[in-house]
């Protein structure tokens, strides 16, 4: 059992970095901003951590658990400031990053361009070399070949290596060689090999996944490597833990050799803790629904299980839903599965050619931002029209810190949007929350209804800073009846540090049908994986007590080209074993795509094993009780504009100031430092013992 | 953008209708016919729906006008609105009733081939029809011939006519027993339609939602202003093409049929003011083999041209917009063709058509035309039986090509062709692991890319061995008949087809049409997709950018030295500026290189063509469905 102290998430965000520590005696949660520095990310993390010590009074040698998110690793994709990468495949192969899946995308866009290729071909080399699909070689390694192209590459001055050859998640031996010979010719460079980052069929996503590897090795493991250090000069003795994109945290030593499993680690994060803080609220089923600056995101959790895919895809844009996405540089690390839109904070409000208004999908962002932050931002956005709805404080702005511009912004919306549609003020600045409404409904709508299920079944998390603002009337619209808006739901990400676990993915192709003589050699297999993940665990101080192992397998009827993630019980494989996830691959196909082939062949195509290692879940301090009215919290009121309904006189609350079961009826508003949450008419509000907001419709 | 908007705003009354509701009603029209998509692909029983994307679902006005559509090909921009259009002049409102539910597949109203089933909904509201809910998807087989080429459609299969597959709510179980009869595969065609059913319903359901939450009149009205404001954006882009009439001439190779004998597209465009004619008279009769399509896939081409020059990103797909366009059509052209012309083979006819257009333009439109693509799905079909269990197996693949080069950059490399869009590639871990076939290569085709001052995309090389016997089919066009260049660009490299048997020398097929040729393990077949055309002369190209090309291996130094005239320094890349300076003035003289994208061999020797009297196999009842399973639009 470790000591208590401090649990420290630090968040590097575009445009701040959050900090929030937990006092793991007291419970108490504690919480700030500094500005990003984006040139050399580290410092603002830690500017932060020493402005916890110096304001915070955080006693840095007593901290447990130092935990990060960053955008690092994915902002050095969609800069392409990656490392000089070269890129060894099986002879034939050269072309796999040109080609890609030869998709286009865009269907009438004559202009429309692939991504380049991540590592160009010159640095690209043909080895010959070939194992067969059931992994016996059919062409030896040419070493000389890997050597000559090795040497070569040095010549060039690459800084990492990736090597990939065609089925090596069968047989690794080839690409294991070549990586023995690189490393004696380049014992610098940064090597990564196919069968360690990705072992699973697909060669283009395998090469690709490896090739974004190899780009981000360099700069990632350096990055973390100072940070260890820093942390370490500043008396933080915790292992420095990073988020992956799956939602659980590794240590920085594996992360800097898997970067390209960090690349979405903010976003992971604050679903993370909206499935946290929705089971603090006794609620399985979610939507977490994140409204920032720049975008609205939303994901899915069952169960308490946040929904993942498999990979994802960095640099195409925005994209609605992973099924509808495209385009970008393909990543297979198991990824919280998100949908995302244009629609934030920041979102610009425009006329298009035909006098339509239209929000987003382009963001003035916080620099130079709306225009009633007064600093220079003269496009009309989403939050000016909320300010001016009165939905959110012109003067208790980031808790009062930025003070915000109302006439400006008056002047500006008049002059570019109500003016040119003939309408009013008002039903201007309605008219931009209402479009910036119906995209984001569109949204999660279509992360519903494409997995076959009702958004009146789940309930809502909103956070960012703009997701309390617009989630209950979204909700409502949505025939859903509860939103749980959680504690400081614009720092949430942070928070989401600190009540992840450690997580190891392991997945490993088999392809093929099984035979009641494999199943002895799978059950080998699973212990493989099973035994690599104890390992990785333990070397952290991760106890075997607390590691939980879960076993699954990726199936598909013999015809189709992808795979359904079946469930599988621990123990030994036996024949029933078997026959009952073959039964339980057929009811999830019937579930999600509604029929099921009772006669077809079922193939198991990878073996999946996640290992974690759990964190005890942090104790939040509670708050003192309160009462049916909340009058204790109660400051004046103001008319607020909600979307549908039109202007409402309402009362308005301090966040800080709500005690446990404070109770409070819609129209209301509550103001926080971090961001406004709107209780539209018809909807109450109950703040629970640690501070969740639980909104629920009447009736 | 100032302009456009003082045009809307200032000089024309208003309607009625509040800009915000119709862009509600524009998000909520996307999303039902998201939702749409969604029902089928999760629901549908074949894979060509989900994984070829080959079907469309939309919502139409009540006289059968798209308000929007969500296509999987760009083809199908215009085939539902037609049926539905055909739907109610078959019909008429007045006979249609609640609960109704019409279908058809009469390819010479969907202009495509037999696989297409299309069902329609009246969506009623107070007794009265204010639109159509459709979903047309592909079916894999609809019963006909399984044996090569056909020539006229009674040998495709079964032909529905306009009839109510439910009448007020009740199935019109005739309809499914004919329809059961018909095909080889009743239960999976039964589950398509299911499908489909619920597609077309959750469409009506959202159509009907948003006239209870916003009123009918303003739905109405948002519509009619969406469309309006469509036809306006689309007006004013027509308008900055210069007025003029601009032709253009390109061929197919041959139809199947008469080997060798080219088929010439020949279009006529007409710009005045804000109007464009596209006329299409001149374009070959309708032909023996089955590559002929109906009017609607006339109309398809133009629109699909039209929306690739005027709105390719910005405008949702409705018929605002192609108020603005009129086609000239006259019937029985291999685009709109007639009964009881052969259809099976629709899609790859126009791929060509649309890029004539686009040729036709050039000279007005510079900036937004490209040069010629490889304009085929270069699709193969292996067939064989796997060694361990003796199973049989149908294996159907594509590859991507070179697209052609615009005025500001290079052309796209192995994409797939233009009829196609979100359709991806098999990988070779898994072909193989599911067929006794080892892909020997898949790689850019060096040269293949037509040279200009911006170079054609690549096409790219696919070898494929086989590791026990199989059978080997393709029917390939645009093989003499290469991609164009434009301006000075030189054209790139046609799409092939060849076998290299184990020790001998690897075997070209005429016109890329191999019937059911039996390779043996070792034996191996290799497909090529062509590359596009250049844009601009190649001795413009910037010499250091070809080096860089013959560097990363896209060029050759020959094909740099013959067709860019740049001359290196002996024994490197290092461009010898000198030298190229005095080769390119010396080529410019003699009018080099020349773009020669039809070769002068009008009808070829019909060379080992045993395509239409093969022998009549005896087959396996189960060979017969992988077999009929196995088309798919231009396959």
């Amino acid at each position: 059992m470790q000591q208590e102290g401090f649990r420290v998430g630090v968040d590097i965000g575009g445009t701040f970095t959050d900090l929030v520590v937990l006092d793991e005696r007291a419970g108490e949660v504690r919480t700030l901003k500094v500005p990003s520095t984006p040139h050399d990310p580290s410092q603002a993390v830690l500017n932060a951590v020493r402005r916890a010590h110096s304001e915070l009074g955080i006693d840095l040698s007593r901290v447990t658990q130092f935990t990060h998110a960053t955008t690092v690793a994915c902002n050095t994709i969609l800069e392409a400031s990656g490392a000089r990468t070269g890129l060894l495949v099986t002879e034939g192969f050269r072309d796999l990053l040109q080609i890609q899946r030869h998709k286009r995308f865009r269907l009438f866009d004559l202009a429309y361009k692939k991504i380049p290729a991540l590592i160009p071909r010159h640095l690209t080399f043909g080895i010959p070399e070939r194992i067969d699909a059931a992994g016996g070689v059919v062409q030896p390694l040419d070493e000389a070949a890997v050597g000559a192209a090795v040497r070569a590459l040095a010549e060039d001055g690459i800084e990492a290596l990736a090597i990939c050859f065609l089925f090596s998640f069968r047989n690794p031996a080839h690409e294991q060689r070549a990586a023995e010979i690189a490393r004696a010719i380049l014992p610098d460079a940064f090597i990564t090999i196919s069968s360690d980052v990705l072992p699973q069929y697909r060669e283009y996503e395998r090469t690709s996944t490896t090739a974004v590897n190899g780009l981000l090795g360099p700069r990632i493991s350096r990055y973390l490597r100072n940070m260890n250090a820093s942390l370490e000069e500043n008396e933080i003795h915790a292992p420095l833990h990073l988020m992956q994109s799956n939602g659980g945290v590794l240590h920085w030593q594996d992360a800097g050799r898997m970067p390209c499993r960090i690349v979405e680690s903010g976003p992971a994060a604050g679903v993370i803790a909206a499935a946290h803080f929705g089971g603090i609220a006794g609620r399985k089923q979610l939507i977490a629904f994140d409204m920032g600056g720049t975008t609205a995101k939303a994901g899915l959790v069952e169960d308490g299980n946040v929904r993942q895919c498999d990979g994802q895809e960095v640099g195409a844009g925005i994209n609605i839903s992973r099924v509808l996405q495209g385009g970008g540089y393909y990543i297979g690390a198991p990824t919280v599965d998100l949908a995302e839109v244009g629609a934030g904070g920041g979102s610009i409000a425009w006329l298009d050619d035909g006098a339509m208004l239209k929000v987003g999908p382009r963001s003035a962002g916080a620099d130079p931002g709306p225009v009633a932050y007064g600093l220079g931002g003269e496009e009309v956005t989403v939050t000016d029209a909320n300010l001016l709805l009165g939905r959110i404080p012109a003067d208790h702005f980031l808790g009062g810190e930025m003070k915000l511009d109302v006439e400006h912004a008056r002047e500006t919306l008049a002059q570019k949007i109500a003016k040119p549609l003939r309408i009013s003020l008002d039903e201007a600045c309605a008219a931009i929350i209402e479009v910036a409404t119906a995209s984001m409904l569109k949204m999660l709508r279509i992360v519903t209804v494409e997995k076959g299920l009702d958004p009146a079944d789940f309930t809502l998390v909103a956070f960012g800073g703009n997701g309390p603002v617009f989630g209950i009337e979204l909700a409502d619209e949505l025939g859903m009846r509860e939103v749980v808006i959680p504690p400081a739901p614009g720092l949430l990400s942070a928070q989401g540090l600190l009540a992840a676990d450690l997580r190891y993915d392991f997945r490993q192709t088999y392809a093929g049908a099984v035979a009641s003589t494999d199943l002895a050699s799978i059950d080998e297999r699973f212990a493989t994986l099973e035994a690599q993940g104890r390992n990785a665990l333990g070397r952290y101080g991760i106890g075997q007590a607390s590691i939980a192992v879960t076993r699954s397998a990726d199936m598909r009827y013999r015809r189709q080209a992808y795979e359904l993630n079946v469930p599988l019980p621990l123990g030994p494989l036996t024949a029933e074993r078997y026959q009952a996830l073959v039964e339980n691959f057929h009811q999830t196909h019937e579930r999600l795509y509604g029929r099921r082939d009772a006669v077809g062949a079922v193939e198991l195509v990878n073996l999946c094993v996640t290992m974690t290692g759990n964190v005890r879940r942090p104790d939040y301090r509670e708050l003192p009780e309160g009462n049916a009215k909340a009058d204790h919290a109660r400051k004046s009121g103001r008319r607020v504009f909600f979307a549908n309904r039109g202007w409402f006189d309402c009362a308005c609350y301090e966040r800080s100031q709500l005690r446990a079961e404070d109770t409070l009826q819609g129209p209301a508003i509550i103001e926080a430092a971090d961001s406004t949450t709107l209780v539209p008419p018809d909807w109450s509000l109950r703040c629970d013992r640690i501070g969740n907001l639980f909104a629920t419709r009447k009736g | 953008m100032s302009e456009a908007l003082a045009y809307q705003v200032g000089t024309q009354p208003r309607r009625e209708v509040d800009p915000v509701t119709t862009e509600i009603v524009r998000n909520c029209l996307i999303a039902a016919t998201e939702e749409m998509k969604t029902i089928l692909m999760r629901t549908a029983y074949n894979m060509i729906i989900y994984e070829a994307l080959d079907f469309t679902v939309g919502l139409f006005d009540a006289e059968g006008n798209t308000l929007s559509i969500g296509i999987g090909l760009p083809m199908f921009i215009r085939g539902m609105s037609e049926t539905v259009k055909a739907k109610i002049r078959h019909y008429g409102l007045a006979r249609m009733k609640p609960g109704d539910i019409l279908l058809t597949n009469d390819a010479y109203i969907t202009g495509s081939h037999l696989n297409h089933m299309t069902f329609s909904v009246p969506i009623f509201h107070d007794g009265i029809v204010v639109g159509f809910s459709c979903c047309m998807a592909h079916w894999p087989d609809v019963g006909g011939t399984l044996h090569g080429l056909t020539t006229d459609i009674y040998a495709e299969g079964l032909q529905m006519p306009i009839v109510k597959a439910y009448r007020e709510g009740q199935p019109n179980e005739d309809v499914f027993d004919i329809i059961r009869m018909n095909v080889r595969l009743p239960d999976r065609a039964m589950g398509d339609l299911r499908a489909q059913i619920a597609a077309v319903r959750a469409g009506e359901r959202r159509f009907l939602e948003m006239i209870e939450k916003y009123g009918r009149d303003q739905v109405v009205g948002s519509l009619a202003a969406i469309m309006d404001q469509s036809e306006a954006i689309a007006r004013e882009r027509v308008r900055e093409i210069p007025d003029g009439v601009y032709e253009a001439e390109s061929f197919m190779d041959d139809d199947g049929v008469s080997i060798g004998k080219r088929i010439p597209i020949r279009v006529r465009v007409e710009v005045r003011g804000e109007r464009m004619t596209v006329d299409l008279s001149d374009v070959a009769a309708q032909v023996a083999g089955f590559y002929n399509s109906g009017y609607t896939a006339g109309l398809s081409c133009c629109q699909v041209a039209f929306k690739c020059l005027t709105s390719p990103l910005d405008l949702p797909i409705n018929d605002g917009q192609f108020r603005a366009i009129d086609v000239i059509l006259p019937p029985g052209k291999v685009v709109s063709a007639v009964r009881p012309s052969a259809m099976r083979m629709w899609m790859l006819f126009p791929m060509t058509v649309i890029d004539t257009i686009f040729k036709a333009l050039a000279p007005a439109i510079q900036n937004k035309v490209i040069a010629g693509h490889h304009a085929d799905l270069v699709v193969t079909r292996v067939s064989g039986r796997r060694p361990e269990d003796n199973s049989l197996f149908l294996f159907s693949g594509l590859i991507g090509g070179g697209w052609g080069a615009k005025h500001d950059s290079d052309g796209r490399c192995a994409t797939v062709a233009i009829n196609d869009g979100d359709t991806h590639n098999s990988p070779a871990e898994q072909i193989e692991a599911k067929f006794p076939l080892l892909v020997e290569r898949y790689a850019l085709r060096q040269d293949s890319g037509g040279a200009g001052e911006h170079r054609g995309g690549l096409g790219t090389e696919q070898i494929v061995q086989a590791r026990s016997q199989i059978r080997f089919h393709a029917q390939i066009d645009r093989v003499k008949c290469r991609p164009w260049g434009l301006f000075g660009g030189v054209a790139g490299f046609g799409n092939a087809v060849a076998i290299h048997r184990f020790g001998e020398k690897e075997q070209q097929f005429n016109n890329g049409k191999a019937f059911n040729i039996v390779l043996e393990a070792g034996d191996a077949y290799i497909k090529r997709s062509g590359g596009g055309g250049g844009f601009g002369s190649p001795l413009d190209r910037d010499a250091a950018v070809v080096a860089d090309d013959v560097i990363q291996g896209y060029v050759s130094k020959d094909a740099a030295e013959k067709n860019y005239g740049v001359a290196f320094l002996p024994g490197t890349t290092n461009v010898d500026p000198s030298a190229t300076a005095a080769r390119r003035a010396e080529m410019r003289a003699k009018g080099l290189p020349v773009d020669d994208p039809v070769p002068d061999e009008q009808a070829a020797k019909p060379h080992g063509h045993v395509h239409h009297h093969h022998e009549q196999e005896v087959m396996s009842d189960e060979e017969r469905l992988v077999i009929a399973m196995s088309g798919r639009c231009c396959s």
